[in-house]
């Protein structure tokens, strides 16, 4: 690789760390993982670097590598593997609802099927259109389509959106302002 | 429809909220490990090339080359129940079952293969690319080779400073003695295998690793759905 290559390399991992690192983690359910995913990923980056850099859409690209490296990974293991101490991680920030109902949204979300979680973390996490969620699976729309609906009927069969509704209105009741007073229940969102 | 597409907004937030603070506290990307283990994985790449040109070749040598060949390759026999882990070398496929191998990965955490024998090298391939789970000390993980005619395999690896006495897989209301494998210098972990678990379909397993004196070290479930 040339110096202006690696250089540029170097620019783009450094950039875009923190973006692979969240939907990795949404991916995995677990810091370590996504950690682990994302090296992965750009490791496969800088050995394709020519071809990442003439695409079209270089994120796009790696945003692919990604996705397929972790299907592959589920693939082989047959199912995920569970460590002992491999639960979502939680520093605090919010409040004890909000934490215990985000936890049950990415536990639930860890159940789906790798493709069905892909589909739904970039379609509703990452706010993406179809047609580049379609484009990130290697997919058709129709497939995505149905993806992403079976994905959300499943965390509705789950509980987890019922968890979420409920758990959102018990804090937005909490919000509330009262007359001459402050809000109470939550603390500031971590950046 | 207007209800379904606040509570989509409302998980997509939830979700870009949950990651935020499942990786609040990563630090910078570790740019110059990236770049090593790019230039590992792109040298491995023209290896394993130039390996699968020097196998093409050997195809016309005649078949008394090719016995000889395959008695110096360094596949291990399928052992006996064993005390304590069994040392393997890296990258060498290990018979654990019937048309089924293992192999444990050297370097970059703690990795391992398992692959029916005509599919161990495009996966030895494909692990190049994948890292080793951090593992915690006194942990074990759990894994299941699954073939179209049910489990193959109970897998997984144990970390402990001391490799565990033995590991025992429990499936189907029974519970297994598990094969243990370990490199020369692998450090604080290792693998470990059961192939004669029933084809459950359903329900919990449960691997556990002992210490020395037979106290459990550590414990991992999974399902077997």
């Amino acid at each position: 690789m040339t110096t202006d290559a690696e250089q540029a390399f170097r620019a783009y991992a450094a950039g875009r760390w923190h973006r692979l690192l969240r939907t990795a983690f949404l991916l995995t359910g677990h810091h370590h993982d996504a950690e682990d995913l994302v090296q992965a990923a750009l490791a496969r980056a800088y050995v394709k670097w020519e071809r990442v850099r003439r695409a079209d859409d270089s994120d796009a690209y790696v945003w692919r590598i990604m996705i397929n490296l972790h299907r592959d990974r589920v693939r082989r293991a047959g199912v995920p593997e569970w460590l002992t101490t491999r639960f979502p991680e939680r520093t605090g920030g919010d409040g004890a609802e909000q934490i215990a109902v985000r936890d049950a949204l990415v536990r639930a979300l860890l159940r789906l099927p790798a493709r069905q979680r892909a589909a739904v973390v970039l379609r509703y996490a990452e706010d993406r259109s179809e047609s580049e969620v379609a484009a990130l699976l290697g997919a058709r729309l129709g497939t995505v389509r149905s993806q992403t609906a079976r994905g959300i009927a499943r965390l509705r069969e789950d509980g987890a959106l019922r968890e979420l509704l409920a758990g959102v209105a018990a804090v937005d009741r909490k919000e509330t302002v009262p007359r001459g007073g402050r809000a109470r229940g939550t603390a500031p969102r971590r950046a | 429809m207007g209800d379904e597409h606040a509570e989509l907004r409302l998980v997509g937030r939830e979700l870009r909220r949950a990651a935020a603070e499942g990786v609040g506290g990563a630090g910078p990307a570790p740019v110059d490990a990236l770049v090593r283990r790019g230039r590992q994985a792109r040298a491995r790449g023209r290896r394993r090339l130039a390996v699968g040109a020097a196998a093409l070749a050997a195809l016309v040598v005649p078949l008394g080359v090719t016995v000889a060949v395959q008695r110096d390759a360094p596949a291990v026999p399928a052992p006996a129940a064993a005390e304590g882990p069994r040392v393997v070398r890296p990258d060498v496929p290990t018979p654990i079952g019937e048309n089924l191998v293992m192999a444990l990965r050297d370097g970059d955490g703690p990795r391992y293969v398992v692959a029916s024998p005509g599919t161990f090298a495009s996966r030895m391939t494909a692990a190049d690319y994948i890292p080793g789970t951090a593992l915690a000390p006194d942990s074990v993980t759990l894994s299941v080779y699954r073939t179209k005619a049910g489990i193959a395999a109970v897998t997984g690896t144990w970390s402990a400073a001391a490799p565990p006495s033995r590991v025992t897989v429990t499936a189907g209301g029974r519970t297994y003695e598990a094969d243990l494998l370990r490199l020369p210098d692998g450090g604080t972990w290792g693998a470990f295998y059961v192939t004669d678990v029933p084809p459950l379909t359903v329900g919990t397993l449960t691997a556990t690793a002992y210490t020395t004196d037979d106290s459990p070290l550590a414990e991992a479930t999974a399902d077997a759905g």
